[in-house]
């Protein structure tokens, strides 16, 4: 009903008792709360479409009564006519049952009537069987013989089996025990028969199948005749073994050797296969049992020939020829065919056998081939880049300047070269190859003989040579450094590049949780090179190092500074060489290992520089400190008060990766040698005058090379304060002489 | 780690030695260094409970030291390297001085001299003008002394009061020092020329081996093994220590980079070989463990050894300890005679330091 008084706050359409539709309407509250909330004018309106509503309402009621009512008159004339319709029904039937009842009786008597007459028919069509199959066993031996001499034996198996079953039904019959005879002594002859061609070699595996199947049926053990046609298989499979393995020599074409092998044995082979499973093991008559040991006699027939043969397939296709041959596209096309051919050859027999996989075979040999393939290329690779060091050994010691050449040229071979290796090693993995298909194969093939096995080999080799080449006196200094700077170089850019490289061309990935073979990281490699890059570089700078202690040594160890009696006229012959030494040296590490910073750019604007405004400019700066550090008699004491401010130096450390540290590094050496040396002599006061000489001179010329003066300054302070402790009766020449005498 | 005991010196030094033949007392004697100074010699005797230094010095009328070497059997008797500078020149000599009863003397300590014995050099022939490199004692015959020359070496016999010459010998390269190899009942004088080192049969005046090139530069210091025959460690100014068997010239046993600048002295301790002490100009102090290359190799000693099987972890071969109290160069390192755990070192500053091997290594060599 529809009610728009209802409109309360909340409207629910249960509980609400002001719904005049719902069930919980309560009138008393509906009537009070339009009275109470409800206009005049809303009142009456309410009212009158309630009127309104309620007249529906009852004419509604009574059209539905009205309606209802005429119907169920209706139905009660309905039941009244079925009454009297019934009781005719119930008449008929009694007189139907009546006339079954007779009609059941007559054919009664019919069926006993002739009873007799059928009993009769049936006795005699028995007799008719019985003569009948007495007939078929007395033709049996004839009909046997008919059939061998027809050499139908198959219908005379067929035949002799048939009567075997009379035979045994008649056996308390001494007569027929003749004809049983007869018939054994036949089947005998024909079982002979079918035993010969077993030896015969030239019938195929598939004739014999006919006789295997008969003589099964016949009742003969399946285990000896698997053998015996196994065992008329096997001299042609020998022979045809023997034939490949004449064909192994590098004067037979590929091509004919796989036709040796894939068309003529590997068919022959799945022949015997097949006829044989034909027989005993795809068969439905022999048992589950039988079967199996069939199966297993056949694996065993079958895995020793094709151990052989793949013996004899690894001995060629992995061959030292065909490996060399393998360089040349074309031959490699053909290997490459050739192996394909084979796994497919082994695929289509692994069909042909159930629990047997030859396959894994021609894959394996397929990867030792990709495996001995990555070998040869990284051969060349060391083989070529060894004979380019060498030659920059050559090349460095005549165009010193043409190192940046050299190692860009060193780079470029070194990666085109991995890179052809590499695109070879890929076609392995064309798509058209069956054996490229499978997905181990693929993954073993990249990780281990291209990832492992050429690249991370190439990198690791690298690494080894450089650690080698400090013992190896072929080489020159330079080289050490050149070598340096290159690996370096790889192992910025190149490492991480190639090894990405291969691994998105071949499909390696490296977060693979299950990756089956060990992928070797990327940054042990570099890490690797950078360590021989820092080792070959200390190598360089103790080697040059102690050349330059050498000179400073011979300076000082041979002369007898005690007996020198006049003032010094210059710098000492040695230094000035150690200065020539050290500007040439810079020259060829700048070559390789400039600085890349702008204080290289800084030190080379001073250093365009006179050396006489350097040294005034350094005079006028430390000129305070240096005299007063001279003019005391206690120069232990100053040493001792710079160390606690100055942290303890390696001599022989590490060093970095660039010109001025590599140089600061060898002056270091030379210096620390210099004071060794000036602490074992004692000298006069004229030996210490010329030490002062060089000392300053040193301090001239050596700035330029270093990155740490105030290191320098100190080291060189010391040398000159142990020369002092040294000296009998020291007395120091004038800061202005000496400086004028260095200048000399 | 354990505290160690500093002395200094007013001077620079390069001698060091421990007083030999002495189990009682941890005595160390040190020369000092200075050309415008007479030479003392400074006797230091350390406690091992208290940590402290005694030292006594004595006077020596002769240059500076530079080197000292305490002979064996009489263990009051000190051979001395010293320069002797005149006006226009400074040579090397060698001598003998004895150290002085101190319970008989009444003189305040500082005043005590040495008492000279003899000074080699003048009983050469008076041309003889070359420096002396090296003074070393034989290490088990009495009296026995070699004193080793630029080119000639010489052996002397002091046991009877008056040195007797026994033999010399030229060399025709210079040599830096000698070392007598305490093997081979004592017959063979090892020298070092500047990168070989060979070996001088003393009966026959032979050459029984040589390595020609021990270290790439200068060898600084040569000692044997003291328990195993034909095994000798050298270092030098290549930074490495090296182990040889006498008999492979070609080959070190072992090559140890572990200074940063030249190596200057290397010393077995004479109870357990196979802890090594070195010492170099890059200041520093190093206790090696060499358990490999030992007399015993399984890191126990033979003496222990025997009916009880010792199933303590083996000794770790490497460095057992870095000792960097010197602020200069450490020319000298001895172990001390009377505590095999107790050892020396002496830098060009003129600092001594008196250090132990760690507690902890100790016990594992000794159980």
């Amino acid at each position: 009903m529809k009610m728009e008084g209802s409109g309360g706050d909340n409207v629910s359409s249960h509980g609400n008792p002001y719904d005049i539709n719902g069930t919980n309407f309560i009138p008393e509250k509906f009537i009070k709360k339009i009275i109470s909330e409800y206009s005049l004018n809303k009142l009456m309106e309410t009212e009158s479409s309630l009127i309104r509503q309620i007249q529906d309402l009852d004419s509604d009621m009574q059209t539905l009564v009205y309606e209802n009512y005429n119907k169920f008159i209706l139905a009660t004339d309905t039941i009244r006519k079925m009454k009297t319709d019934f009781r005719e029904m119930e008449d008929r039937m009694a007189l139907l049952s009546k006339n079954i009842a007779m009609i059941t009786d007559n054919s009664s008597k019919v069926c006993s009537s002739l009873k007799e007459k059928r009993d009769n028919v049936s006795r005699l069509s028995g007799i008719n069987d019985l003569l009948k199959k007495l007939k078929f066993l007395f033709e049996l031996p004839n009909k046997l013989k008919q059939f061998c001499e027809d050499n139908n034996y198959e219908e005379a198996v067929k035949c002799y089996l048939n009567g075997v079953e009379f035979v045994n039904e008649f056996k308390r019959f001494p007569s027929l025990e003749a004809i049983k005879v007869d018939c054994q002594h036949i089947v005998q002859r024909i079982r002979d028969d079918l035993y010969k061609d077993f030896v015969d070699e030239e019938k195929s595996s598939q004739d014999l199948t006919r006789n295997v199947s008969l003589l099964l049926s016949l009742g003969e053990s399946s285990a000896g005749l698997g053998k015996r046609l196994l065992d008329n298989a096997q001299p042609k499979l020998n022979e045809n073994l023997e034939s490949i393995k004449i064909a192994d020599s590098p004067n037979v074409p590929l091509e004919e050797f796989m036709e040796l092998g894939c068309g003529i044995f590997l068919s022959n082979l799945s022949l015997v296969i097949a006829s044989f499973s034909q027989a005993f093991i795809q068969t439905t008559e022999l048992d589950e049992t039988l079967r199996l040991e069939s199966q297993e006699t056949l694996k065993r027939f079958t895995t020793e020939l094709m151990d052989n043969f793949m013996g004899i397939m690894e001995h060629r296709l992995t061959s030292e020829d065909e490996l060399n041959n393998i360089q040349d596209a074309e031959q490699r096309d053909e290997l490459i065919k050739a192996l394909d051919r084979l796994y497919r050859r082994l695929m289509a027999m692994g069909t042909l056998m159930p629990n047997t996989d030859f396959a894994p075979c021609g894959l394996d040999l397929t990867f030792r081939v990709t495996k001995m393939d990555a070998d040869m290329s990284l051969q060349r690779i060391k083989a070529s880049f060894e004979k380019a060091a060498k030659d920059s050994s050559v090349e460095l010691s005549a165009h010193p300047g043409s190192s940046q050449e050299i190692l860009g040229s060193i780079l470029a071979t070194l990666v085109l070269q991995m890179k052809s290796s590499l695109n070879k090693l890929q076609e392995f993995c064309r798509a058209d190859l069956q054996f490229a298909q499978n997905v181990d194969f693929r993954q073993k093939m990249a990780v281990v003989s291209v990832r492992e096995g050429l690249v991370v080999s190439v990198f690791k080799y690298l690494a080894e040579f450089g650690k080698n080449l400090i013992q190896d006196e072929q080489y020159s200094n330079l080289t050490w450094l050149l070598l340096a700077k290159l690996y370096l170089d790889i192992e910025i850019g190149t490492v991480e590049y190639m090894v990405n490289s291969v691994e998105t061309e071949f499909d390696i990935r490296r977060e693979k949780r299950n990756q089956m073979y060990k992928l070797t990281n990327v940054s042990s490699l570099t890490t690797a090179l950078n360590e021989t890059a820092k080792a070959l570089v200390k190598e360089f700078v103790s080697c040059q190092g102690n050349y330059i202690s050498e000179l400073l040594k011979s300076a000082v160890l041979r002369n007898d500074l005690m007996s020198v009696s006049h003032e010094p006229k210059g710098p000492s012959q040695q230094m000035k060489q150690v200065i020539e030494v050290l500007t040439t040296l810079e020259k060829q590490v700048d070559s390789i290992f400039p600085d890349s910073d702008s204080s290289s750019f800084l030190r080379s604007e001073r250093s365009s520089d006179s050396s006489r405004r350097s040294l005034s400019t350094n005079a006028g700066n430390r000129g305070p400190s240096r005299p007063s550090l001279w003019s005391h008699f206690d120069p232990n004491m100053a040493t001792n008060i710079q160390k606690l401010f100055s942290e303890r130096v390696e001599i022989f450390g590490n060093v970095e990766l660039h010109k001025s540290d590599i140089m600061m590094a060898i002056v270091k050496i030379g210096l620390r040698a210099l004071l060794e040396c000036m602490r074992q002599k004692t000298l006069c006061n004229y030996g210490l005058h010329q030490i002062q000489v060089d000392v300053l001179y040193l301090q001239m010329y050596l700035w330029r090379f270093v990155n740490n003066e105030s290191f320098l300054y100190s080291l060189l302070d010391e040398i000159l304060a142990s020369s002092i402790q040294r000296c009998v009766n020291p007395t120091l020449l004038e800061a202005s002489t000496v400086e004028s005498l260095a200048e000399k | 780690m354990e505290s160690c005991a500093i002395y200094g010196l007013e001077t620079q030094g390069r001698a060091l030695c421990s007083q030999a033949g002495e189990e009682e007392i941890i005595r160390f004697f040190v020369g000092t260094l200075s050309p415008r100074a007479e030479g003392q010699i400074h006797q230091l005797d350390f406690s091992d409970e208290t940590n402290q230094i005694t030292r006594k010095i004595f006077k020596l009328k002769v240059g500076e030291v530079w080197q000292v070497q305490c002979s064996p059997w009489a263990s009051n008797l000190l051979g001395l390297c010293y320069n002797e500078i005149r006006e226009t020149s400074a040579k090397m000599k060698c001598g003998v001085w004895k150290v002085p009863n101190s319970d008989t003397s009444e003189i305040p300590h500082q005043q005590q001299e040495l008492v000279l014995q003899w000074k080699f050099d003048d009983l050469h022939d008076p041309r003889f003008n070359e420096n002396c490199q090296y003074i070393d004692w034989h290490p088990s015959k009495t009296g026995r002394v070699a004193t080793i020359y630029s080119t000639q070496y010489f052996v002397w016999d002091v046991e009877g009061g008056e040195p007797k010459l026994i033999s010399s010998s030229k060399s025709t390269s210079e040599m830096y020092m000698g070392k007598w190899n305490p093997h081979l009942d004592g017959n063979q004088l090892a020298t070092v020329t500047t990168t070989a080192v060979s070996g001088v049969d003393m009966r026959s005046m032979k050459q029984s081996w040589s390595i020609p090139l021990a270290h790439k530069f200068q060898v600084r210091d040569v000692d044997f093994n003291p328990n195993k025959q034909y095994c000798m460690a050298t270092c030098g100014d290549d930074c490495a220590i090296r182990f040889w068997d006498v008999r492979n010239h070609k080959e070190p046993l072992k090559d140890i980079k572990a200074h940063s600048h030249w190596v200057w002295r290397v010393r077995y301790n004479g109870f357990h070989d196979q802890l090594l002490l070195t010492a170099g100009s890059d200041s520093r102090v190093l206790l090696h463990c060499l358990p490999t290359i030992s007399s015993e190799p399984k890191g126990h000693s033979i003496l222990s050894d025997g009916e009880e099987e010792v199933n303590s972890p083996p000794l770790e071969e490497g460095i057992l300890a870095k000792y960097e109290e010197h602020e200069d160069a450490v020319y000298a390192v001895e172990w001390s005679t009377g505590d095999p755990w107790i050892f020396a070192s002496l830098s060009y500053d003129g600092r001594v330091v008196i250090n132990r091997v760690p507690k902890s290594f100790k016990y594992k060599i000794l159980l």
